[in-house]
């Protein structure tokens, strides 16, 4: 599905916490359409890295171009490159206090402008999609951990992003409502989106993503197509992670 | 379900009805047994009357203890009331000394005087009572002359105590029976000229002749009230509807504790969102500082009012603020009252607010910046709302603290509710009723408030599930 324009470039793309350094040198360029799954031992950076993207975490060395143009300048105005840039929590983070239809058009309504019929118009639309329609009204907590993160996903995809970028989306669910997000996630990818995404579902990896990303200690241990990390990691550190989780 | 009313639960009801039946049954038993405890003859009746006028006079009054000698009292007629009392049909026989006195007031006034002028002349000091010593006689022969009079009259005698009555002295049974005695002053009164060597000599300020006459006839302070009959719950009872119609209604004085509760309300009211736009201002920029390390000079001096706020009694800051401040460049006391626990109240909402703020979930401000929106934007939109949700019962204590605080301000001298319970305290020179009244308004604002806030929680949280 990929195409060969790049969207997001990692260089050299540092992180610490303190004295703790988590990532360590970071190079990585995302193509318009990939999907790249991150996966690798707790404690490997993967989900920093991931968060390092959209600035949620604040690198401390190391540029990232999104579409071209530093976000880690300080001119740069963070805000407007994260509209185009969805992205969805292992903990969901709905607004508790908000509809579930209002949790997906508060965004396009509050900063692209989109009338309240408009929005309401696509989120339903969306909500549809996800097989939630009849929750419009709900409010969060009365929904269960898919059901949520169904919702989670298309309030990001209402912003229309460039991009979505997945933190752990189903670690956080009952075994038996990942299936229901992991199949969203699948014709996500299907219709062409680009994706990021942080995960322990080694299956989801191997059918669905373009590449597949190993880190271990901060920074990428190997990557490569799917087949080919699954069936012939090269890495020792790649083969035994593997060993564990298959 | 009758199963689960325990034996134990049957008890402690049956022992409620219980005693809520005696109370009761003591109160009602009470206000029925109103009949006198023993019947009198009409003779013990007379000696109980004679003696009470007989008691009137001062032991000085020689006038006046001579009419009261040349008065009888003779019982007709006994009727037993429902109030403890004993009602008599009587027959007085007295001397008219309000006559007696109206027409010879020109000779006493002038013998009067020329007696003064005398003790005068023989250099001994004169004064009321050496007046009333040396007129003493003469008044005598004049009470002795004076017209017989009687007629009708009706008594009343109630039961004070068991066994023990009392003569109810209105001020018409102490006038009828003893002659009219008590018009003999203001007769007295009238007399501002004499003669005195066939010459009219004005005596307006010379006030101790008129005073030593009208000492002869005085008679001792005498309670107009009715005596208070039946046992300690009746009287209380009585007492209770006395101070709360002299406490309250006489004079209008209820208009007091309104319109100091109106006073208090606008006082609460306005503090109340002063400190709530206060507070979640200093909440929102200590939590901004502390999120993100902007605004670094502003917390600084926000640490400081809260400091400054929560270390000092309001009472002082009150003080402060109005005496120090506001009363130099002419700001009325409300306002500075106002002001004062408005600033008050800031600090603590802003310590509850920032609270609220710290308690949002971070993945709610990640995921709302995660959209796009900027920090003020998140806070506003999802950190906010959900912090007000979360300390809303908080605020709503620091509220009704707020009210009760307010009754300081009677201090600065503000008509709050408070210094309307006070004025009236100064007025009836009663503790219990303005005091307990203030209280138990303070207390149904109060319940109200709670009542008020416990719905608008409710129906927050309905959201939420």
């Amino acid at each position: 599905m990929s195409t060969n324009e790049v969207l997001i470039k990692t260089e050299n793309l540092q992180k610490s916490f303190g004295k703790l350094d988590v990532l360590t040198g970071i190079d990585m360029e995302i193509k318009k359409g990939e999907v790249v799954v991150v996966i690798g031992p707790s404690g490997s950076g993967k989900s920093t890295f991931l968060r390092c993207l959209n600035r949620l975490e604040e690198p401390t060395g190391g540029n990232i171009l999104f579409e071209g143009e530093d976000i880690t300048a300080p001119k740069c105005n963070i805000n407007l490159h994260r509209q185009k840039m969805g992205m969805v929590f292992q903990q969901f983070n709905l607004f508790p206090h908000l509809t579930v239809l209002r949790n997906l058009t508060i965004a396009p309504m509050k900063l692209l402008g989109v009338s309240k019929e408009d929005a309401e118009k696509r989120g339903m639309e969306l909500l549809e999609r996800v097989g939630l329609a009849d929750k419009a009204l709900a409010y969060p907590n009365q929904l269960s951990g898919g059901q949520k993160q169904r919702v989670a996903i298309v309030r990001a995809l209402a912003m229309n992003p460039e991009v979505m970028l997945f933190d752990e989306p189903t670690s956080a669910l009952d075994p038996e409502m990942v299936g229901e997000v992991l199949d969203v996630m699948k014709s996500l990818a299907k219709e062409g989106m680009t994706m990021v995404v942080v995960t322990h579902e080694m299956g989801f990896a191997r059918e669905v993503a373009d590449r597949v990303v190993f880190m271990a200690d901060g920074v990428i241990a190997e990557e490569g197509a799917p087949a080919d990390i699954f069936e012939n990691p090269q890495n020792p550190r790649t083969q035994q992670f593997l060993q564990c989780v298959l | 379900m009758l199963k689960k009313i325990s034996k134990k639960t049957l008890i402690y009801i049956f022992v409620f009805i219980a005693v809520i039946g005696v109370v009761a049954g003591l109160i009602v038993g009470s206000f029925a047994d109103m009949k006198v405890s023993k019947e009198l003859s009409a003779l013990e009746a007379e000696k109980i009357v004679t003696d009470t006028l007989e008691r009137l006079p001062k032991s000085v009054s020689a006038g006046a203890n001579e009419v009261a000698k040349k008065t009888s009292v003779k019982v007709n007629g006994i009727k037993y009331g429902e109030e403890k009392n004993i009602v008599l049909d009587c027959e007085y026989t007295t001397i008219d000394i309000a006559t007696a006195i109206n027409e010879n007031k020109q000779d006493i006034m002038n013998s009067a005087y020329s007696k003064y002028v005398e003790g005068k002349k023989s250099g001994t000091m004169q004064n009321a009572t050496k007046i009333r010593q040396s007129m003493t006689e003469e008044l005598l022969a004049l009470v002795n002359s004076a017209q017989q009079k009687s007629g009708k009259i009706t008594l009343t005698l109630y039961e004070v105590k068991k066994g023990e009555f009392v003569l109810h002295l209105s001020d018409e049974a102490v006038d009828t029976c003893l002659g009219g005695i008590l018009s003999v002053g203001q007769t007295i009164d009238t007399m501002n000229s004499v003669k005195y060597e066939g010459k009219v000599v004005d005596i307006t300020n010379n006030n101790s002749i008129r005073t030593g006459i009208k000492d002869s006839f005085k008679l001792v302070n005498y309670d107009t009230k009715k005596p208070e009959v039946g046992n300690f719950i009746v009287k209380w009872c009585s007492e209770f509807a006395d101070d709360f119609y002299r406490n309250f209604i006489e004079k209008d004085r209820w208009l007091y504790l309104v319109q100091g509760l109106g006073t208090t309300l606008a006082i609460t009211g306005l503090a109340g969102v002063m400190g709530m736009v206060l507070g979640f201002l200093v909440a929102i920029i200590r939590c901004t500082n502390e999120l993100t390390g902007k605004f670094k000079v502003i917390d600084k001096v926000c640490r400081v009012y809260l400091t400054l706020i929560r270390g000092t009694p309001v009472m002082v800051q009150l003080l402060i603020i109005y005496f120090v401040i506001l009363l130099p460049i002419g700001i009325p006391k409300f306002i500075s009252a106002v002001l004062c626990f408005g600033l008050n109240s800031g600090a603590y909402v802003a310590e509850i607010v920032r609270g609220g703020i710290m308690s949002v979930d971070r993945g709610q401000t990640e995921a709302g910046r995660s959209l796009g929106f900027n920090y003020a934007q998140t806070m506003v939109n999802f950190v906010v709302p959900q912090a007000f949700k979360a300390v809303l019962p908080a605020l709503a204590n620091e509220f009704i603290t707020l009210l009760k605080e307010s009754s300081v301000a009677f201090y600065i001298g503000v008509a709050d509710l408070t210094q309307g319970g006070l004025k009236i305290r100064s007025l009836t020179y009663s503790n219990f009723m303005p005091l307990i009244a203030v209280a138990l308004i303070y207390l149904v604002i109060v319940l109200i408030l709670t009542k008020l806030v416990s719905i608008l929680e409710r129906r927050l949280r309905r959201s939420e599930h």
